[in-house]
């Protein structure tokens, strides 16, 4: 799979390397072949007047035949070394040592046999042929050897963009791995959102000034490269290509190549053109993923807020129809009243109007943990001071219940947000207290495990199935065995956010006999 | 018991708010002036001298806490802040910046009340030297804690604690202010921890059940505040 990105490229990439820069290209070549192949022939030159000097030697030893045709052996060296060039200039000069030293007379140019004319010709058209084919295999070879070494740079660097996961990295890499197969300074200019370019880094990348912007700019807008060595700005210090795709151009490379250096050499141009094409692919492969994570999190934000809506219509809407019922049968019933009917429809109104506090408060947390505005407050606590917060806030609730609190003595501190694990006291008793029979038990039990605080709070209500026990802690689940009770299913999801958030936990513990325990965990920091 | 005659003033921009107190308070027999903007309500301050200031921190024109800090310029006046809940920073911030105390919205008028009720008595009682509190004796001036008539043995630590507590029973004190006074030291975050530590020695030597502490209140994230015996009587008819 990592593979695939590499192909498409190489050969997306070979037609316009051919296109740009060619001109350039056979002139700085042919400068570059006239310092070393003077070399080659004055080889070629010592070569064969070594091996004349020998056979003139030692000639006596072979024929003239044998001798031809080990004037061959240079052509083929020659071939083989340098290429062409030097082959076709070993095979002349060969024929013409071998006319002179050894084809009667001899040390004269003249021939006296004339069969040695039709010798001569073969000679020549013998390393011709051996010369060509000898230089396109080393042509042959020196382009697989570079394109190997091309794709293995290609494949490396794919392969380490495709385990990024933020684009920064994925940029810096990028830079990193071009800089290292050119030994150029290299940045990427990416458009900022009102579309100017831009360079993100300044401080790495001393060498842009505002030229090299105005470039970038140009190659970002008109999706072709510029700079030194193409058609455009060609007298530029820099390189600029931009990083496209088929449908988008989403940066640019800049390499910096300095004023007095020659262009790229046709070979790294289409390693560079290789890399931005790649460069090009990973980022639109980024932008795509970012684009799809975005549209996910809005089809789920979208079906959270339809649920939401759902459950939050119903539950203020209850208690609502209480207060407005109550209310208006005070109003209305004036003198009809008795003092206990009267006391009852103010007390369904607290009781009510308490609960749709309650409501609105884990709305309230639920938006802050969703959108990650939930800030921890964190102050050294005393567990059992907590416990006895929530408890004094559920007073009227539990004025009927007999609440055990198990505490050792030697209980230590725990640091964490007193308001926050407060609550997620105050809403797993308030789950205790509602789905547990009026007047059975509530126990709370604190204890210390593996540098854990545990508050253990068990009821002897109807208990929660084993297939449940993970996801009563899932936003807006409601067990279907307590349709009749209603609530938000927002409690015990916001516990588990609040939980998660000190480095805690909460969990369902497998139940004895009767009823369900909740467990908090919340970690112990050392002083 | 109540402060007859005794004037308060209401710096609140919710109408319904303003009204539930006018009625309650009047009922209970406080003269209440109101006002609804923070510019208004500094006016007002000035001119009507109330014996007894509510301020709702969330006003429209004028930062509570602006209020607050221009009030407190010329006047001790005491000032009770409404605050939400979960603003535990707030909340603190108010007390800093000189609100003697706090009641959380929504709040229980019955809560309101006791806090107007310990401000407005405050005053007079300050120097006495034999507190009570139910089961609870306090004789500053032998330094004799007594529970049930049995004298209770504290350390010197837990007894300046309750000392303090106890002088301002009813009010609730910050961490800071019991540092600063317990221990002559202004670095909240380091020793609050022996704060906490104290609190629980207290409790478990005074309170009937420590995990659910009767005298010795936590106001979370703010402090703690010794109860005062009527509360306890409101609380138990609830």
């Amino acid at each position: 799979m990592s593979e695939s990105p590499v192909k498409p490229w190489l050969s997306l990439s070979t037609p316009y390397s051919g296109r740009q820069g060619q001109g350039s290209e056979k002139q700085r070549r042919s400068t570059w072949r006239s310092d070393r192949s003077v070399y080659h022939y004055v080889f070629v030159l010592v070569l064969l007047g070594v091996l004349t000097l020998i056979l003139w030697n030692v000639g006596w030893l072979f024929n003239r035949v044998n001798i031809a045709m080990l004037y061959l052996l240079p052509v083929l060296y020659s071939a083989l070394r340098f290429g062409r060039g030097p082959a076709f200039f070993a095979a002349s000069l060969g024929v013409v040592l071998f006319d002179f030293f050894f084809v009667p007379p001899v040390l004269n140019f003249s021939v006296s046999d004339f069969r040695y004319l039709i010798s001569f010709n073969v000679f020549l058209m013998v390393a011709g042929l051996t010369a060509t084919l000898a230089s396109r295999l080393r042509a042959q070879l020196k382009e697989a050897t570079r394109r190997e070494e091309q794709t293995s740079i290609l494949y490396r660097i794919s392969r380490q963009m495709v385990s990024l996961t933020d684009l920064a990295s994925m940029i810096a890499t990028l830079e990193q791995q071009v800089s290292n197969a050119l030994h150029m300074p290299v940045v990427i200019v990416l458009p900022q959102a009102d579309g100017r370019m831009v360079v993100e880094k300044t401080a790495d990348h001393a060498w842009l000034n505002e030229l090299d912007q105005t470039f970038a700019s140009w190659a970002f807008h008109h999706g072709q490269m510029c700079g030194r060595g193409t058609e455009y700005f060609k007298e530029a210090a820099g390189l600029y290509l931009p990083l496209k795709t088929e449908a988008n151009v989403y940066g640019v490379l800049c390499i910096h190549i300095g004023l007095s250096v020659p262009s790229l050499d046709l070979e790294r141009m289409t390693l560079v053109e290789a890399l931005s094409s790649l460069a090009a692919i990973s980022i639109a492969r980024f932008k795509l993923e970012e684009e799809a994570k975005v549209a996910h999190l809005a089809a789920e934000s979208e079906r959270l807020r339809t649920v939401l809506l759902d459950s939050i219509s119903h539950e203020l809407r209850t208690p609502l129809a209480s207060i407005i019922g109550a209310a208006t049968g005070i109003l209305e019933g004036e003198g009809v009243l008795d003092v206990a009917d009267h006391r009852e429809l103010i007390a369904t109104l607290r009781a009510e109007a308490v609960r749709m506090n309650r409501l609105v408060t884990n709305l309230l947390n639920m938006v802050r943990l969703e959108s990650g505005m939930m800030r921890l407050r964190k102050q050294w606590c005393d567990i059992e001071d907590l416990i006895g917060v929530a408890l004094h806030q559920l007073r009227e609730s539990l004025a009927e219940r007999e609440v055990t609190v198990d505490l050792p003595d030697d209980l230590p501190g725990v640091h964490v947000d007193s308001v926050l694990i407060e609550h997620v006291l105050v809403n797993v008793l308030s789950n205790a207290i509602k789905y547990s029979p009026e007047k059975s038990e509530i126990a709370l039990h604190a204890y210390v495990v593996d540098h854990t605080m545990r508050v253990a709070i068990k009821d002897q209500g109807m208990g929660i199935a084993t297939e449940e026990r993970a996801r009563i802690f899932e936003k807006f689940y409601r067990s279907p065995r307590n349709k009749h009770i209603t609530g938000t299913g927002l409690g015990l999801a916001i516990c588990k956010g609040i939980a998660l958030a000190h480095g805690g936990n909460i969990w369902v513990e497998a139940a004895d006999s009767s009823g369900s325990t909740l467990v908090l965990s919340l970690p112990l920091t050392s002083r | 018991m109540t402060a007859h005659g005794a004037r308060i003033l209401v710096i609140d921009d919710e109408k319904s708010i303003r009204r539930l107190l006018k009625v309650n308070l009047q009922a209970h027999g406080y003269a209440m002036f109101e006002s609804e903007s923070g510019a208004d309500g500094i006016l007002k301050a000035s001119e009507m001298r109330p014996d007894l200031i509510i301020l709702d921190l969330g006003l429209p024109d004028v930062e509570g806490h602006q209020v607050l800090k221009q009030i407190r310029e010329w006047s001790r006046v005491p000032i009770i802040v409404l605050t939400v809940r979960e603003d535990v920073e707030e909340k603190i911030a108010a007390l800093d910046q000189g609100a003697d105390d706090f009641v959380t919205k929504p709040f229980a008028l019955g809560e309101l009340l006791a806090r107007i009720r310990v401000w407005l008595r405050h005053i007079p009682k300050q120097e006495e030297p034999v507190l009570t509190f139910g089961d609870l004796t306090v004789d500053l001036a032998q330094r004799l804690v007594l529970h049930h008539q049995q004298p209770v043995k504290l350390t010197p630590i837990e007894y300046d604690l309750l000392k303090v507590l106890v002088r301002h029973a009813g009010r609730v004190m910050t961490h800071r202010q019991l540092l600063q006074e317990v221990w002559g030291n202004y670095n909240v975050d380091e020793s609050s921890h022996y704060l906490r530590i104290y609190i629980g020695h207290l409790r478990k030597k005074l309170e009937r059940d420590p995990a659910r502490p009767s005298l010795i209140l936590t106001e979370p994230g703010v402090g703690y505040r010794f109860i005062v015996a009527y509360e306890e009587e409101t609380n138990a008819k609830d």
